[in-house]
């Protein structure tokens, strides 16, 4: 196969500016795209937009349970996991890519040895705090299943508020 | 996240909110979804909407309406003389700027117009806020496209006075079209929108180019002496000829009667919308004298026929300046109260015989429905651009067309970027040929205007090997901000490529 190619010497009329109303979703993707100076083609941005807020997901917040040193492991029932997980913000919206990673975390956190380490006091067997950590999110599998039927049901009937 | 969008109109204001996902216009507390922009001073209160504009018969002197007309002009403005001479409500001069003098209370007090839309846009925060149930204040507000800033900042400072934190303002016509969703799809193609707005007080046309989901206006046209006003005029002129004759006295002459006329005059004019006629009735217009009359829709059309055809003019010279036909016309919206009005729906279906014309969502509401949902786009975003109201965007001047030609001498000319498209901008083209096919030729070609196109490019594949199913060569046309385009061709089964660039003009 051959290709052949050739231009001609006519001009090609140059880009003019105009002014054009701030309205509407496109007009927000050009704007954000121009500040940005990055040069891409005008339908990609859609889908820039989109995996931006993919992004989004990775880099969330961890909000730590303000009572969680205090929860009472027996009570697991009625805690709500969501904020144990430091979750409280998202609850159902959570992926569980999010659940997993927010449960590492805690759980680096929180972990009994590490405390031992730091010199903390660690009460016996199941009586620890972290225990509470641990109930939220025995298994993945399991965990995903109490969080479907906590929706089922509505969060609301599960927590003491 | 929920957010509210605001017309405020010459007579009448809109709030309309967004949440869930969509828009939906709010009643007031009297439950109309319009509230009138009408303000009345009493000894120690302010009323807004309907109370004010029922009572202006009795408190004429201290009930400021059309404030938008005096909004950030000064005093020596011609509107601004305008609007003195047309209302009821003393207007002073006090260091250049207009403002209204209210003698309610026991000593004349001196009130901005910037303080009385202050009062419109509270009523409307209110209005929003009880049905949202929280104290959103994030709000788009529309304008009129010929408002120059120092009205658009005035309009501005009402809002925020009010407690609206105002994310934008946007123009009336823009909101029309995002009320309609045009050009909102991925793959809307260019096409030409007319908005026809009759307010109560203003007839604006205006032609946009819908273009890469971004509107720009070609043209408009705003004419302050006709509206929806107008009508009534003309309805309760129509109404004391008739006392006249059955009572042998001209009411003309006394004010409150001719305000009783035009309330009356008013609701019957609406009723006329919807019914086929309206019966009108005034208590004690004139020495307990009581007055009923009806009116039928055709005596209304007659009445108002010269009127009707002064609102549709616009549209033709409009389209002449713009250098559109008729048919360049893809879509017309209606907005304002009076394009309600069947007759001139009837008389704009007739202009525009093969084009829709987008009146399903009442016209006195679309204008804020587009405000919230331009709202809605807005709220939780950080950096927004303050005060640019428009904004310069590169777009392309010309037509880009690819003219494929195969051995059998056909030609086929396809439109791969239409002019005024923003850039950058990229088309990918697949073209198909037998796969009996030697060779393929693919020329670029620009046409500015409706001119003959010129010829720009040209590549030819050549020496392609013939097989069973067909040969699929596809081209990618990049256009970049200064209007060079960069040409890739690629045939699909041997990946051979061949790309050229050329450059603008400078």
């Amino acid at each position: 196969m051959h290709i052949h190619a050739n231009k001609t010497h006519l001009p090609l009329l140059a880009s003019v500016q105009v002014q054009v109303e701030p309205v509407g979703r496109w007009f927000e993707a050009y704007v954000k795209r121009r500040n940005r100076t990055v040069s891409t083609s005008f339908q990609e941005l859609e889908e820039e937009e989109e995996s931006s807020e993919e992004s989004d997901d990775e880099d969330f917040q961890l909000e730590e349970h303000p009572m969680l040193r205090t929860l009472d492991p027996k009570d697991w029932k009625n805690q709500d996991h969501y904020a144990v997980l430091g979750l409280p913000h998202l609850r159902y919206k959570a992926t569980q890519k999010q659940i997993k990673a927010a449960h590492k975390a805690i759980v680096l956190k929180h972990h009994p040895d590490k405390r031992k380490a730091a010199g903390e006091q660690i009460s016996e067997g199941d009586n620890d705090y972290f225990t509470c950590i641990t109930k939220g999110i025995w298994s993945d599998i399991f965990l995903h299943l109490l969080l479907i039927i906590y929706h089922c049901v509505g969060c609301g009937s599960f927590e003491k508020k | 996240m929920a957010a509210i969008g605001v017309h405020f109109g010459y007579t009448c204001a809109c709030v309309a909110i967004f949440k869930d996902g969509r828009a939906d216009v709010i009643a007031n507390d009297a439950g109309d979804r319009v509230t009138p922009a009408v303000v009345a001073y009493r000894e120690n209160e302010q009323l807004v909407g309907i109370a004010a504009k029922q009572g202006r018969v009795r408190n004429a002197a201290n009930t400021v309406d059309k404030v938008k007309q005096v909004l950030g002009r000064s005093f020596d403005d011609a509107e601004t003389q305008a609007h003195k001479s047309q209302t009821k409500c003393q207007v002073v001069n006090r260091s250049g700027k207009p403002y209204y003098e209210i003698t309610a209370g026991e000593r004349p007090k001196y009130v901005a117009p910037e303080d009385a839309a202050k009062l419109i846009f509270h009523k409307m925060k209110e209005t929003a806020q009880s049905a949202l149930g929280s104290d959103v204040t994030d709000a788009v507000i529309t304008v009129p496209f010929e408002f120059g800033p120092p009205q658009k900042h005035a309009l501005r400072e009402a809002a925020e006075a009010a407690g609206f934190n105002v994310l934008r303002l946007i123009h009336e016509p823009a909101a029309a079209l995002l009320a309609y969703n045009i050009g909102q799809d991925c793959s809307a193609p260019k096409s030409h929108v007319l908005v026809y707005k009759l307010g109560g007080m203003s007839l604006s046309v205006t032609a946009l180019q819908v273009n890469g989901g971004l509107f720009r206006v070609l043209n408009t046209h705003t004419d302050h002496s006709i509206g929806g006003e107008s009508f009534t005029q003309a309805l309760a002129q129509h109404l004391a000829t008739e006392f006249k004759r059955t009572f042998k006295h001209d009411v003309t002459s006394n004010a409150r009667a001719m305000l009783k006329l035009m309330n009356g005059a008013d609701m019957a004019k609406h009723s006329l919308s919807t019914l086929g006629s309206a019966n009108c009735f005034v208590d004690s217009l004139h020495d307990g004298a009581d007055f009923d009359c009806n009116v039928s829709r055709a005596r209304f059309e007659l009445l108002c026929s010269s009127l009707f055809n002064k609102s549709i003019q616009p549209i033709r010279s409009l389209l002449e300046k713009t250098k559109l036909s008729t048919s360049d016309i893809n879509k017309v919206v209606l907005c304002g109260g009076s394009a309600r009005i069947p007759r001139l729906q009837q008389m704009i279906r007739d202009m525009f015989p093969d084009v829709e014309l987008l009146s399903s969502a009442p016209p006195d509401e679309v204008i804020a429905v587009g405000a919230a949902l331009q709202a809605g786009l807005l709220v939780g975003r950080d950096h927004l651009l303050s005060d640019e109201e428009s904004v310069q965007v590169d777009v392309s001047a010309s037509d880009i067309l690819l003219k494929e030609r195969d051995q059998s001498g056909a030609e086929a000319f396809t439109v791969l970027l239409p002019s005024g498209l923003p850039l950058p901008a990229r088309r990918t083209h697949t073209l198909s040929g037998g796969g009996q096919l030697s060779s393929v030729c693919l020329e670029i070609y620009q046409r500015f205007d409706s001119e003959q196109p010129e010829k720009l490019a040209k590549i030819i594949l050549r020496d392609l090997e013939p097989k069973e199913e067909n040969h699929n060569i596809d081209t990618v046309v990049t256009m970049k901000r200064d209007g060079s385009l960069h040409v890739a061709c690629v045939e699909q089964n041997s990946g051979r490529s061949e790309i050229i660039d050329i450059a603008a003009a400078s």
